[in-house]
């Protein structure tokens, strides 16, 4: 399982773009470099939009868990996964600080 | 969260020059001169064009067209070999005038494995109708272009772009395409844009258009000598439940055009400029023009499009409401319903 320090925090990596049309429920994510597409549900675009806009990953659980309504340590469990998934998958990175 | 994939084609409308031999007067070019990529660039598009359709796990097809096509016969040649050697483009259309076309023309033409069609325009079945807008002489020498093409054994499509100045003609002008052996007759709307800005008293109102359409589908559906393409916005009101009738536009769906200095618009009829695919490369500008996104939410729609419940099979001419309203996300102004 991933090890995230509270005060790691994330960029969208290099070329990725995040996309919605949010009345029709459609959520996604771009790499304009490499043309790779993901399609995204409303949870994921929401903390890609957050780590978007700068924000540490302790920052980033306890904006989930009230904008969500969720406990902290499940706030924090549902967002390694998507976390996880964004980093395998090349559209987030860590900041090295 | 998964991978998306595009299964269905995608589809490029290449203008490589805008220099023509004709004036029409409906033509959506405004006349004013545009610079002219050379081949090496055009062969890199054609890299950049199949590094996207096999990204998007597509196929891609192509219209290649100007103006002219023919006045770059060189450079339209050299693009037809590259795009023939492709695994990743299914295969192309020529839209033309017809006026170069000669016999050897058409001849050699023939040998190209992935051209399906060459589509010409005729804008009447009679030349005096058809030479009004086209020019003297023109709609002989695109019957010739069309048995030229015919005898060497290459689909012929006509387009015919309608208007007041020849919506009566489209009976008569279904006859003459079957009578010449054209495999696809397409009727486009007259959109006020460009020199034909200059004839919008001439775009038929919503009523006349309807009238048209319900003939057109009356004379389609009943053996006729041509296939009449109906997948066009607005016609899915004639018949809804026909699901060969009707098709939503191609604009930010499946489809870009590519103007002969790399500029990218979503649909040719609808010029507003969403990047350079040499700088900006399909990508960037697929997945990041606001424009696109803008047209992809049909909740942006307004007036009467936004609640239709012909959503689903029709969502207007965009380039119609931008050239009428000034908003691409306004209601049709040709609609009836």
């Amino acid at each position: 399982m991933l090890e995230i320090k509270p005060g790691t925090q994330f960029v969208l990596e290099e070329g990725i773009i995040i996309q919605a049309i949010a009345e029709l429920d459609h959520y996604y994510a771009f790499n304009i470099s490499t043309g790779d597409q993901f399609q995204l549900n409303h949870t994921s675009h929401w903390v890609l939009e957050s780590i978007e806009g700068g924000i540490s990953f302790q920052e980033l659980i306890d904006k989930f868990a009230g904008g969500f309504d969720l406990s902290p340590d499940k706030a924090k469990e549902d967002l390694m996964e998507v976390i996880q998934f964004a980093l395998e998958s090349g559209i987030i990175k860590e900041v090295q600080k | 969260m998964q991978e998306l994939t595009i299964d269905e084609e995608f589809y490029f409308q290449w203008h490589l020059t805008e220099r023509c031999n004709r004036a029409c007067r409906h033509c959506y070019q405004d006349g004013s001169p545009t610079s002219e990529l050379g081949l090496n660039d055009l062969l890199t598009i054609v890299d950049l064009m199949e590094e996207a359709v096999n990204k998007w796990e597509t196929t891609g097809t192509l219209s290649l067209t100007g103006g002219e096509p023919f006045l770059r016969k060189d450079d339209l040649h050299a693009l037809m070999y590259r795009i023939d050697r492709s695994d990743a483009l299914a295969y192309y259309d020529i839209l033309t005038n017809g006026s170069l076309i000669t016999r050897d023309e058409a001849l050699a033409l023939a040998r190209r494995p992935k051209l399906r069609r060459v589509q010409v325009s005729l804008e009447g079945a009679t030349a005096k109708t058809n030479d009004a807008v086209r020019g003297a002489g023109s709609f002989e020498a695109t019957l010739n272009a069309i048995r030229s093409l015919r005898d060497a054994g290459i689909d012929v499509s006509l387009m015919s772009t309608i208007s007041r100045l020849n919506h009566q003609e489209v009976p008569e002008l279904i006859e003459l395409a079957g009578r010449e052996g054209v495999a696809t007759l397409a009727l486009e709307r007259l959109i006020p844009e460009g020199t034909g800005e200059e004839l919008s008293d001439q775009v038929l109102s919503a009523d006349e258009l309807r009238d048209l359409y319900q003939l057109v589908y009356s004379l389609a559906t009943d053996n006729p000598p041509v296939r009449v393409l109906m997948y066009r916005p607005l016609f899915a009101l004639i018949a809804p439940e026909d699901h060969t009738v009707g098709a939503l536009c191609s604009a930010g769906n499946n489809a870009l055009t590519i103007m002969p200095d790399g500029t990218v618009y979503p649909c040719r009829r609808l010029p507003i400029p969403i990047g350079n695919v040499l700088t900006d490369g399909f990508f960037k500008i697929w997945y990041g023009s606001e424009v696109l996104w803008r047209i992809r939410n049909p909740k942006n729609l307004s007036g009467k499009c936004n609640n239709c419940s012909l959503l689903t099979q029709c969502r207007g001419c965009r380039a119609m409401a931008y050239f009428t309203t000034g908003d691409y996300m306004a209601e049709d102004p040709q609609c009836w319903k």
